[in-house]
This record gives structure tokens, C-alpha cells and sequence, in this order.
């Protein structure tokens, strides 16, 4: 039960750590009226991959999903697990990347991107050989610590709530489902992360669903906050609007000049888990398809990092950050999309095959 | 005089204390054996008088006298090292007795590194058989289990696992057992044992939680878990340690439940106190002043200037001559300790502010970490606190804000890595029976 | 495992060595933490830019520097290389803008995205515009002794205090440089001789371009329609002087062929203060009805002229005028406005 609710408290970090990045940002550039129409959506859309997803994983109740790719066949685990894999880096080296710019807007100005990076990087490569166990007992800290942090910014920042600004409350069309970028904004989730622990001790179906609308009422924080401060018209010039909300916030009776402080606390923690549990599926994947006497998880942790570290510290400037999220992100989507509806193909389709072979 | 007698002062001739008193019994005599350090001779040899006036024969006053009659040479020096006394009578016959020892114990007394308030005042002495009994009066139940282990590689040493059944998971009392089974060297320190619990050879975290109170030993049994006496050591080892045993005692629920909620909050703001305060000085004098409302950094501005040393190098002199002091005391005799308190504390600090060495506000964060890092449950836990300061404050003094939260969180994932024999440092419900993973 | 964190841990301390000594470390009294921002932009198309600096090492002293350049980040950057300590631009609390230089549409949108976007100045800096000379105005502030927390709270008395101050900060300003629906009144100040500022009114602004000015008392009526501010003051019908408790508005919007129509009701509880023998209740209260009504009409007439939606009636017509119609707000529909605007004034 422990174990359960810590798994959900790294899911809802997991998500928050995307909602608060680029998410709001693509939002906005999607639509100009009745954003929650995009964010419940995009949850509705999700929550059906995830129902697919658990569908799947629930025939193999104490397999997790390398397990499943290599019944499937050898082959089949490495065409789809070591895409992923290499998937996975290049989003921990953008994710890292993006949010060091956000840190560092925040709080060290004049440090240059790299020293920032070095930190995270050794935070994150070093929970992630710790293992799950130690990522899921760490969620418990960062999970309250941050929600903690992330509700005080979210409510102190209501003091220059002007709701009219995000009038219309409508969504004009849907034509925003057909768009590439919603397509991109499908990537902000880690649902796979759930595959990578047998269903019997997962997340029951119900207790997703839960944690699900508690990232999405995060979602539509992140969305509608800047929303709400500053209006659609304005809020489409930033490029973390959610710390520019934040940075409007003057409260005299505070200790703290600037609420983003607060804000930036929580994006050092989402950060960190996010990066630790991708790395350590990382670490898990290959361990498993490449087993041998050397082939230890924290050795492939350590190269992994290694190298998104080099490719994090190619990316120049903040244009190319987010056009290289966005690809990476889009890449994300094509893995939560096929790697769940594999699963449950192969359960239905190797399902029909043993009736078959019964009669 | 018997030859047996004659082996065993070959053995003993380096042992100025070993004494072999012969008296007569039945006009044949017999020789008394053993350390006059470890045994109270004219008592005992009145003792072995008495039993001699209502005894018939020889064989009869050995048999009263002894536990084990008849034994090898090498069993009887083994006893005698014990401080067990040796009757050996001349013709060949032998017996080993229980003496009146000398008395080498402390009584019960209070307890020295912890000092409950309101609650038993009796602490763990040295001797494992009082310390087991001391349990033993407050657990009155068959549950209790009590096993006992001889190890050691020069002087095999006692040492005694206490449980209650049903309430510790087998595999677990297996494990353990197996654990202490297997040591072969000298147990001098709880630091050998730790090493049979796991491999955490720089980790300042121990696998076992130190109490002097039989009270919060007792607590601790009926919470699920394990409790090792060691011979000659005044204090229970608790097994396994958890984080809960920093932040609450058995004693706090003497008051009410309102009052303990608040006291074990006060410990929860003392080890982050510790652990923040330093860094987040030099995080906001150095990195991120721009966090500061403008008042309170011209304020601070104000209070650093005309100061040569940077925030760095003031905050690390002052914490570490903190750190300093408190060994100091603690070490020094009682009598001494207030004086160095003064002069340290008092005198070094003030004449530090008025020679513009550091800044006074410092010296009030300062004394506002040693007050908190005080507050929390054991000597042991403690330390390991004020030594995790260290890296917080590093990080903080590169990286400021930054460094402050990842130096928390490094801590705080640390601290969730550690497990002793597959339990979970950071587990706020530990559960025993069905709950460990 | 065991080797790997050793080996990793030596990596860390090396990387940390490698790191100390680095970029963002100054002591906080080696830095100069600037209060207030004057930016001036003179005949000679130069931006000049004045800042005041309190010094730590004698209490309640100030200074004040100036340098001229092509931009304001050129300038500030010239400041930071000349001024002893480092200077630290995130505790600036007061922009002060020169009014020809506010009254420059252009300029004035240039200077507040590099203000907004720039990482070191706060956007939570309160803006306000003067006519007078900065660099004499500022020498006369820091006479009356200027410290961060006076500026604060001059332009946050709250409304219990003081009902016309109105305070704009640079993000409301950089807001109000894209909205389509809603303007704002950025204050006017002097300085004085006895006080640090001297409230004057403010300038309204229509996506950064300032279209009129308005005094205090009207400024009031602008922070009860955009803040719904309590407005508690005192009121000098001339037979009698009215003290407002308290006051509370009403606005519904509707929108019949294009033309959009609010219904404004203002209710107001009143206690008079003093006034001449033998005038009555229902005198006072319709003299003051009659008095706020129409200061608002005269105002409203004439922000309609300017196309200025001070008020933020279009805030209430977001959702009634079709959004891709939104920006064309100003000039279709709010010169064709209808406000109903009626005061009911009641006794206490």
C-alpha cells in the first residue's frame, strides 16, 4: 500500500515537472479562448492510452514491461526498447537543459549553463543508481515539500487575479485536435514509467485515475495562472509564464522579495525526480536486453547521463531548446502511443491464438 | 599437592592476583582457586566452611558446592578467567563454584546522555544481566525471547538479542541470528557490530539507534523491534534504527498528546534549523541577495561592512569553532566545562563581533544552529545532523539558493537509499510483521 | 558499488573545487543595491539614466550616479563597469520615466521589453512618471531621507488611507502593452519639500501611449472600476462634508447590435461629517450623487475621444464580442459605449 502511494506521489511529480515547463507555453499557441478545453483533452486522451496501457500490463501480473517485450521475442524488445531508450536521453538532456535556463533566469544569472547542469546531472545520475526503491522513498519528501511550495505560489499569486482575462471561457473550435502541436503536447507524460513495475504491486487502474486528475488540476494551474494575471494577448510572449506569474507577486508582509523563489524550489525537485526515474528506466532497459557479467544497471546510468549531458551542453540558446524539446517530445509521443497498443495487441492477438490452439 | 593444582599455577604464574587458598576438610585439604580481583575470598571462604560442616564426605561438600564437577584442566582455567572460583581437592576431584565476586559494578543510576523529563529514571549499567533484567521486570510476558551469543576472537564477549514473538518477522530474527553467529573478531565498539549489519563504512547513519533507558528500550520492543545488549556496555542497541528515532522518544507521550505533537515539531525544525541555517546565510550574503526584501539587505549590508572575511570563510570559522566547543565540553571534566562555555562561547564571540571578524548577525545564526541541532533524540543522531550541515553549506556557498535545495535533496535521497538488512531508513510506519520490503 | 560512489564522490568535490570561485558570488556589502531608477531621455537622443544608491557604510546616506547611452541596458551596463562595487539591479523599487519621454509611444514600448525580459530588474518595480528634472528631483529625495521601504509605502497605503494613490508595476505596463480590452493610469509624482513624493494624479495609457491625464480624485474612480477598491474619503459638498464608509459596484454589460451598453450602479454609505444649519439628508445625499455622477460622465466622455478604455469596461465584454473582434475594441466599439453610470447614496 506504502509502495503504491509512493509510486503514485513519482507519477503526479513526474507530470508536474512537464506542466510546468512548456506546457503552458504550447497551450497558449494553440488556442486563444477556453484553454481548460485543450488540458482536458489532452487528459481524456491520456487516461484512455493509460486504461490501454493497464489493460495490457494487467495480463502479466508480475511482469513489467521489458519483461513483456522480451516474451514477445528478443527482436521485438530491442526494435522498440533501445529506440526508447535513446528516446528517453534525449529528453532528460532537454528536460535538464530547459529547466537550467528557468533555474538560472531565476536565480543564478551570471553562472554559466553548464556549472548548473553538472549539478543536476550528478544529483539525478546518482538517485538514479540508488534505484527505485530510494527514488519512491525520496517522492514521499519531495512530494509534499513541493505541493507545499507549488499551492503557496499558486495562492499568493491569486492576489492579482483578474478573471476577466481569460474570457472567453469557450474554445472557439476544435480544431486544435488536429494540430502538429497538440500532437507535441501528447509527449508531456511519463505514463510508460508505470510499465517498469510489475502490475501486482502497481497502481490499480482507479488509484490512476485519481493521481491523474490531480496532475491535471496542476495542468490547468500552470495553464491558468499566467492566464489569469496577465491575458491571453500577453502571456503568448513569454517563454515560462508561469515564472513570470510568479514574479509579479509583491507581498509586503513576506520575508522573500520575489515569490519565485518558491517556484524555483519546486522546479529543482520536479527536475530531480523526473530525471532520476528516467534514467534509472534507462538503466533497466539496457541492463536487461544486454545481461552479461559486466552489464550493470549503473554502469549504463552513468554512460547514459554521460552523454545527455554532452548533448545538453551542445544546445546554444533558448530557441534551440525548445525546438529540440519539441522534437524530443514529439518523438515521446510516438513511444506512448505504439509501446501501450503493442502490449495490448499482443495480448489480445497471442490471447485469441491459445483459444485457438485449445479447441 | 595435586598435580592439577600445580597446572594451574604454571598457568597463572604471570597473575599476581591469582591466589590459592588451602583449607582442610576432613584432615584432607583442598585448594581454593581464582583472581582475589574478581573474587571476594574471605566470604567465599566461609562460605565453603559452612557447606564443609554439613557435608559427610568430600564428594558430597563438591557436589554442594559446585555447578560442574569433575571437568578437564582446560575448563577449569577457563572458569577461573570467568572469575569463577575453583575448588580442587587433593585427590584429583574438582568443582566450580559461583563466588561471592567483588563487586565491579555501578548501581542503577540515572541516566548520562539522555535525561528524560518526567518519566523512569533508571538507566543501563554495564553488567548485561542486570541490564536484561531491567527489561525483563517491565515486560513480564512469555513473548519476550532472549538470545544469547559468546563472540569474539580474543575474550569471547556476551552479547543478547531481546524480541517479542509475533511482533518481529522470523526472516529478520534469522538474519540477525546468522549475522551475530558469524563474527569472529573482538566486539569492542557499537561500530563492530554496525559492520555486521551492512556495508556503510563513511556513512555517519548507524544500523542501530543507541538508548540508555529501559523505558524507551521496552517502547521500542513492543514497537516490532530488536534490542542487542552488549556485555560491559551501558546502553541498549536498538535494531533497526529509523529516522522516527531522531524526532520522538517513549518519553514524550508522558504528556499530552497535543504537547508531544508539539515537542516532536520542535525537533523537526531543529534538524532543518541545522541543516539550513548556515547554508542559507551564505546563500543570501553571497549568491541571492536579490531575494531579500530591500530592508533586510541593506540590513545585513549593513551588518557585514567593514568585515575582511567573506560570508564563506566567516560562516565556516564560526561553525566549525562551534563544533569545536561542543567537543571540547564534553570532553572536559565537568568541573572545567562551564569555564571554556564562557570564555568560548561568551568572551570568543563577542570580542570576534567587536574586532569587525564577523558579522554579529552571523554570530546569531550561528547560535541559533548550535541551539537546534541540540534538540534532537540521542548523542548519536546529533552528530550525524551537525555533520550533514557541511555539504549543504558547500553547495549553498557555489551555488546559493540552488545549492541549499540540492543540498537538501542529496541528503534527503541519501538518507532514503540507506536500508539495514532490506529495512528502509525512512520509513515513517514501520510495521514488523508484514511491512518490509 | 562500493568503488563507484567513492569514485563518484571524488568526482563531485573535484567538480566543486573546479566551480568555486565563480560567477554569481559577491559579498551582499560589496554590491550596490540601486533603489530607484530615473530614465530620462533629453533633446540630444540620449537615454540618461539616474540611480540612487544607499551607502551601507554610513546609515541613511544615499547617492546618486548618472550616465548617458543609446539604450537603457547600454547604460546600465557603462554603470556597472564604473561604480566601484557591483551594482545589483534587483532591488530597484521605483522606476521614475521623464513625462517627454513617456509621451514617446515607440520608446515607451522598447524601454518596458527590455525592463520586463531583463532577468536582474524585478517586475514587481513600481513605474510612475514626472515632469520635472530627475537628477534634482532625485537629489531632493534623498534629502528627505529615501529608504526602500518609504517608496514602498508611499505607493501602498492601502485604500483605507489613501484612496487616489494608485501604484503600476513594470509587468502591468508590459501587460498593458498587448491587452485589447483593458488601459491603465500610471501615477504622476513631483517631489516636495517636505515630503519624499508628491502624488499629482496619473497619466492613462493606451497600449503604452498616453493619452490624457487625470487628477487624483478621478484617479479614485479609476481604481474603483479596475480594482473595485472600497473608496473611503471624505467628500467637501461645501455645505457639508460626507465621510464614505463604504461602497460597493454593480456592472451589468449587455450588447444589442454592435453597440455595447453597461448598466453601472455605485452604492455608497455615507455619514456626514459636519454641515450647515438646515440642510437635509436627501440634499447631501443628491448633491454627491449628482457630484460622482458626473465626474465620471465628464471623464468618460472624454477617455471615449481618446479611445482609452481606462476603466476596463472591455474586460466585461470579453465574452460578449467574438474574440478574433476583441482587438478592435478600442476603435469600433467602446467610442460607441453606453454607461448607465448611477450613484445610490445611502445613509449609515
Amino acid at each position: 500500500m506504502t509502495q503504491r502511494l509512493q509510486l503514485g506521489f513519482v507519477f503526479i511529480i513526474i507530470h508536474m515537472s512537464f506542466g510546468y515547463l512548456l506546457y503552458p507555453k504550447l497551450t497558449y499557441s494553440l488556442t486563444k479562448s477556453g484553454h481548460w478545453g485543450i488540458v482536458l483533452s489532452y487528459g481524456l486522451l491520456q487516461l484512455i492510452l493509460i486504461a490501454i496501457y493497464k489493460k495490457g500490463l494487467n495480463y502479466f501480473p508480475q511482469k513489467d514491461m521489458i519483461d513483456i517485450f522480451l516474451t514477445m521475442g528478443r527482436w521485438a524488445a530491442f526494435i522498440f526498447l533501445v529506440p526508447y531508450a535513446i528516446n528517453l536521453n534525449a529528453l532528460i538532456a532537454m528536460n535538464i537543459r530547459a529547466h537550467a535556463e528557468d533555474i538560472i533566469s531565476i536565480f543564478l544569472i551570471r553562472t554559466p549553463y553548464w556549472a548548473v547542469l553538472v549539478l543536476l546531472f550528478l544529483i539525478s545520475t546518482y538517485t538514479a543508481i540508488k534505484g527505485l526503491s530510494t527514488i519512491l522513498r525520496a517522492s514521499a519528501v519531495f512530494f509534499f515539500s513541493i505541493n507545499l511550495f507549488v499551492i503557496f505560489v499558486i495562492a499568493s499569486s491569486s492576489v492579482n487575479f483578474q478573471l476577466q482575462n481569460a474570457l472567453p471561457a469557450w474554445p472557439l473550435s476544435l480544431d486544435f485536435l488536429w494540430n502538429v502541436k497538440f500532437l507535441y503536447l501528447m509527449g508531456f507524460s511519463a505514463i510508460l514509467f508505470l510499465g517498469f513495475v510489475p502490475s501486482e504491486t502497481n497502481l490499480k487502474f482507479g488509484q490512476l485515475t485519481a493521481a491523474w486528475l490531480y496532475v491535471l488540476f496542476f495542468y490547468l494551474s500552470a495553464v491558468y495562472v499566467p492566464l489569469f494575471i496577465f491575458g491571453q494577448e500577453t502571456v503568448t510572449t513569454f517563454v515560462f509564464p508561469m515564472k513570470e506569474a510568479a514574479d509579479s507577486v509583491d507581498l509586503s508582509w513576506f520575508v522573500f522579495n520575489r515569490q519565485t523563489l518558491f517556484f524555483g524550489i519546486s522546479i529543482i525537485g520536479f527536475n530531480l525526480i523526473l530525471n532520476a526515474v528516467k534514467l534509472w528506466m534507462i538503466g533497466q532497459i539496457m541492463q536487461r536486453l544486454f545481461p552479461g557479467r559486466r552489464s550493470k544497471a549503473s554502469y549504463w546510468i552513468l554512460a547514459f547521463s554521460f552523454i545527455s549531458f554532452l548533448f545538453a551542453l551542445c544546445v546554444p540558446n533558448k530557441a534551440w531548446i525548445e525546438k529540440l524539446s519539441l522534437m524530443s517530445e514529439g518523438t515521446n509521443v510516438f513511444f506512448t502511443v505504439i509501446l501501450p497498443s503493442i502490449i495490448f495487441l499482443y495480448v489480445v492477438f497471442s490471447g485469441r491464438m491459445r483459444s485457438y490452439g485449445e479447441t | 599437592m595435586a598435580n592439577l593444582v600445580q597446572e594451574m599455577k604454571r598457568t597463572f604464574a604471570d597473575h599476581d592476583d591469582f591466589l590459592i587458598l588451602d583449607t582442610q576438610f576432613n584432615g584432607a585439604a583442598i585448594y581454593l582457586i581464582g583472581f582475589n580481583t574478581l573474587i571476594d575470598f574471605p566470604k567465599s571462604n566461609f562460605y565453603v566452611r559452612q557447606m564443609a560442616e554439613r557435608s559427610a564426605s568430600i564428594e558430597e561438600l563438591l557436589q554442594n558446592l559446585g555447578e560442574q564437577l569433575d571437568v578437564d584442566a582446560g575448563e577449569l582455567k577457563k572458569a577461573v578467567l570467568d572469575g569463577n572460583l575453583v575448588v580442587i581437592s587433593e585427590n584429583e576431584r574438582n568443582a566450580i563454584m559461583q563466588p561471592f565476586p567483588q563487586s565491579l559494578r555501578r548501581n542503577i543510576d540515572e541516566p548520562r546522555n539522555e535525561s528524560p523529563i518526567q518519566g523512569p529514571l533508571d538507566a543501563f549499567g554495564e553488567d548485561i544481566d542486570l541490564n536484561i533484567g531491567l527489561i525483563r521486570k517491565r515486560l513480564g510476558t512469555e513473548l519476550l525471547c532472549h538470545c544469547s551469543y559468546q563472540v569474539g576472537e580474543l575474550v569471547k564477549q556476551r552479547i543478547s538479542m531481546l524480541y517479542i514473538r509475533g511482533k518481529v518477522q522470523s526472516a529478520l530474527i534469522e538474519k540477525i541470528d546468522r549475522q551475530l553467529k558469524q563474527i569472529e573478531r573482538d566486539i569492542e565498539t557499537i561500530d563492530d557490530l554496525d559492520k555486521y549489519f551492512g556495508h556503510r563504512k563513511l556513512s555517519p547513519v548507524s544500523h542501530l539507534f543507541v538508548t540508555e533507558v529501559p523505558f524507551q528500550a521496552v517502547h521500542l520492543l513492543k514497537k516490532n523491534r530488536i534490542v542487542l545488549l552488549l556485555e560491559n556496555q551501558p546502553f541498549a542497541l536498538v535494531f533497526p534504527h529509523l529516522i522516527s528515532d531522531m524526532l520522538s522518544t517513549a518519553n514524550d507521550r508522558n504528556h499530552p498528546l497535543g504537547l508531544s505533537i508539539m515537542i516532536r515539531t520542535l525537533r523537526v525544525m531543529g534538524v532543518f534549523i541545522t541543516l539550513v541555517l548556515p547554508a542559507l546565510y551564505v546563500a543570501l550574503t553571497t549568491v541571492n541577495p536579490d531575494v531579500l526584501k530591500i530592508d533586510l539587505a541593506l540590513f545585513i549590508a549593513e551588518s557585514r561592512e567593514g568585515i575582511p572575511l567573506t560570508p564563506v570563510l566567516e560562516t565556516l570559522t564560526m561553525t566549525v569553532l562551534v563544533d569545536l566547543i561542543t567537543e571540547a565540553i564534553v570532553r572536559l571534566p565537568k568541573s572545567v566545562g562551564p569555564t571554556i562555555t564562557m570564555v568560548g562561547g561568551i568572551v570568543l564571540g563577542q570580542a570576534m563581533v567587536e574586532a569587525k571578524l564577523v558579522s554579529n548577525l552571523l554570530v546569531i545564526v550561528i547560535t541559533l544552529m548550535l541551539i537546534a541541532s541540540s534538540v534532537v533524540v540521542g548523542v548519536q543522531n546529533a552528530l550525524y545532523i551537525r555533520s550533514l550541515k557541511y555539504p549543504v553549506f558547500i553547495l549553498a556557498s557555489v551555488f546559493g539558493i540552488v545549492g541549499l535545495i540540492s543540498g537538501l535533496a542529496i541528503i534527503c535521497i541519501y538518507l532514503a537509499s540507506l536500508t539495514s538488512l532490506g529495512i528502509p531508513y525512512m520509513t515513517f510506519r514501520y510495521k514488523g510483521k508484514e511491512d518490509i520490503r | 558499488m562500493e568503488r563507484l560512489n567513492l569514485s563518484k564522490l571524488i568526482f563531485a568535490l573535484l567538480s566543486l573545487i573546479l566551480l568555486c570561485g565563480c560567477w554569481d558570488i559577491k559579498a551582499i556589502n560589496e554590491r550596490s543595491l540601486p533603489l530607484v531608477m530615473g530614465i530620462s531621455k533629453k533633446n540630444d537622443e540620449k537615454y540618461q539614466v539616474t540611480l540612487t544608491l544607499p551607502v551601507t557604510r554610513v546609515k541613511g546616506k544615499t547617492r546618486i550616479i548618472t550616465e548617458k547611452g543609446e539604450s537603457v541596458s547600454e547604460v546600465l551596463g557603462q554603470l556597472r563597469s564604473n561604480v566601484e562595487d557591483a551594482i545589483d539591479y534587483s532591488q530597484i523599487r521605483l522606476i521614475l520615466i521623464d513625462a517627454p519621454l513617456a509621451a514617446n509611444h515607440l520608446e515607451w514600448r522598447k524601454m518596458f521589453h527590455y525592463l520586463m525580459s531583463s532577468k536582474d530588474i524585478p517586475s514587481i518595480a513600481l513605474v510612475a512618471i514626472t515632469d520635472e528634472n530627475i537628477e534634482q528631483m532625485f537629489s531632493k529625495m534623498s534629502k528627505q531621507g529615501l529608504s526602500g521601504t518609504a517608496l514602498y509605502d508611499f505607493f501602498n497605503k492601502g485604500a483605507g488611507w489613501a484612496p487616489d494613490v494608485s501604484n503600476t508595476r513594470i509587468w502591468e505596463v508590459y501587460q498593458n502593452l498587448f491587452s485589447y480590452t483593458n488601459d491603465i493610469a500610471v501615477p504622476v509624482v513631483h517631489s516636495s519639500e517636505d515630503t519624499i513624493l508628491k502624488f499629482k494624479g496619473s497619466a492613462v495609457l493606451k497600449n503604452g501611449k498616453v493619452t490624457a491625464n487625470i487628477s487624483p480624485s478621478e484617479n479614485q474612480l479609476v481604481r474603483l472600476f479596475q480594482h473595485h477598491h472600497f473608496i473611503r474619503n471624505t467628500e467637501n459638498l461645501g455645505f457639508a462634508t460626507i465621510f464614505v464608509v463604504n461602497s460597493h459596484l454593480k456592472n451589468k454589460p449587455s450588447i444589442t447590435n454592435h453597440i455595447p451598453q453597461v448598466a453601472s450602479d455605485l452604492f455608497i454609505k455615507i455619514s456626514i461629517l459636519e454641515r450647515d444649519e438646515g440642510v437635509s439628508n436627501s440634499l447631501v445625499i443628491d448633491e454627491l450623487e449628482k457630484r460622482i455622477e458626473k465626474r465620471f460622465n465628464d471623464m468618460f466622455k472624454q477617455t471615449q475621444i481618446n479611445k482609452t478604455d481606462i476603466f476596463g469596461f472591455g474586460q466585461l465584454f470579453r465574452t460578449r464580442i467574438p474574440y478574433d473582434d476583441l482587438h478592435s475594441w478600442r476603435d469600433k466599439y467602446y467610442p460607441k459605449l453606453i454607461v448607465n453610470f448611477r450613484v445610490h447614496a445611502t445613509m449609515e
